[in-house]
């Protein structure tokens, strides 16, 4: 048996025909449509957004008085 | 004469985003039959392959933002099915072995009778015989017929490669197959 013969078979053995399928796609689609929701993404987490993290940890953690830190750099 | 039967996948696409549905419809219409006979090769269940191409192309709609402009359309469609069938052959793996829901799978194939039949069933044991790796290849370029680029897009992997699983999943299904000809 040839790779053509073989490829052939086996589309042969699968050739039924389906339904026609747009009808049930169709009505998915409209209940997608009457459900269809904002989705709100969290942004990345990138290597800068977890760098800006740890320093702010890590400053809050070393400094002596976080809260006067913060305050006279106007975050507080 | 209609555009949309003249126009590429990703054009049709594109005028779906824009809000044409028909343009939607003219595309469905073109991936059903092959994406269908995939799906069944792969899980040898005609009416589960009918479900999952429908909810390929739901996937397909909701995700349409995702899609890039530069890239093609139809390993995107066929990457998503094959998630689909993933997370579809674990949920049977799991039916199987859960002792309440074994009885729970009917047949629901609608095969035709006879000679036609059996050499279905004979092609279906035949792919149920290869590697995953091999059957999915093999599926994907048989029954979907994509290129062999298309099949390294969908299944993440070098043209080499599946070359390589193509041509030892096609030399065991002649071995299997020899005596159908």
């Amino acid at each position: 048996m040839t790779d053509d013969e073989c490829t052939a078979l086996v589309r042969r053995a699968h050739d039924v025909p389906s339904r026609n399928l747009w009808p049930r796609l169709a009505a998915r689609l409209r209940e997608e449509a009457a459900t269809e929701l904002v989705r709100l993404h969290f942004p990345p987490v990138t290597w800068r957004v977890a760098a800006a993290l740890v320093a702010a940890v890590v400053t809050l953690v070393v400094v002596p008085e976080p809260a006067r830190f913060l305050a006279a750099f106007g975050m507080l | 004469m209609d555009w949309k039967a003249e126009a590429s996948d990703e054009r049709l696409f594109a005028a779906h985003c824009g809000g044409d549905p028909e343009a939607f419809a003219a595309l469905f219409h073109r991936y059903q039959e092959p994406l269908c006979r995939h799906l069944d090769g792969m899980l040898h269940d005609r009416a589960q392959a009918e479900d999952l191409v429908v909810e390929t192309f739901v996937r397909v709609h909701r995700h349409r933002h995702r899609f890039r402009a530069e890239t093609k359309l139809r390993p995107w469609i066929y990457t998503i099915a094959r998630n689909l069938a993933r997370n579809q052959r674990r949920r049977d793996r799991l039916a199987r072995w859960l002792p309440l829901t074994a009885a729970r799978h009917v047949a629901s194939e609608r095969v035709p009778a006879g000679v036609a039949g059996e050499i279905r069933a004979r092609v279906a044991r035949a792919l149920a015989a290869l590697p995953a790796r091999q059957r999915e290849v093999c599926s994907l370029r048989l029954l979907a017929e994509l290129s062999l680029e298309e099949i390294a897009a969908v299944t993440g992997t070098s043209v080499g490669t599946v070359k390589s699983r193509l041509f030892y999943g096609q030399r065991r299904l002649r071995e299997l197959l020899g005596d159908l000809r």
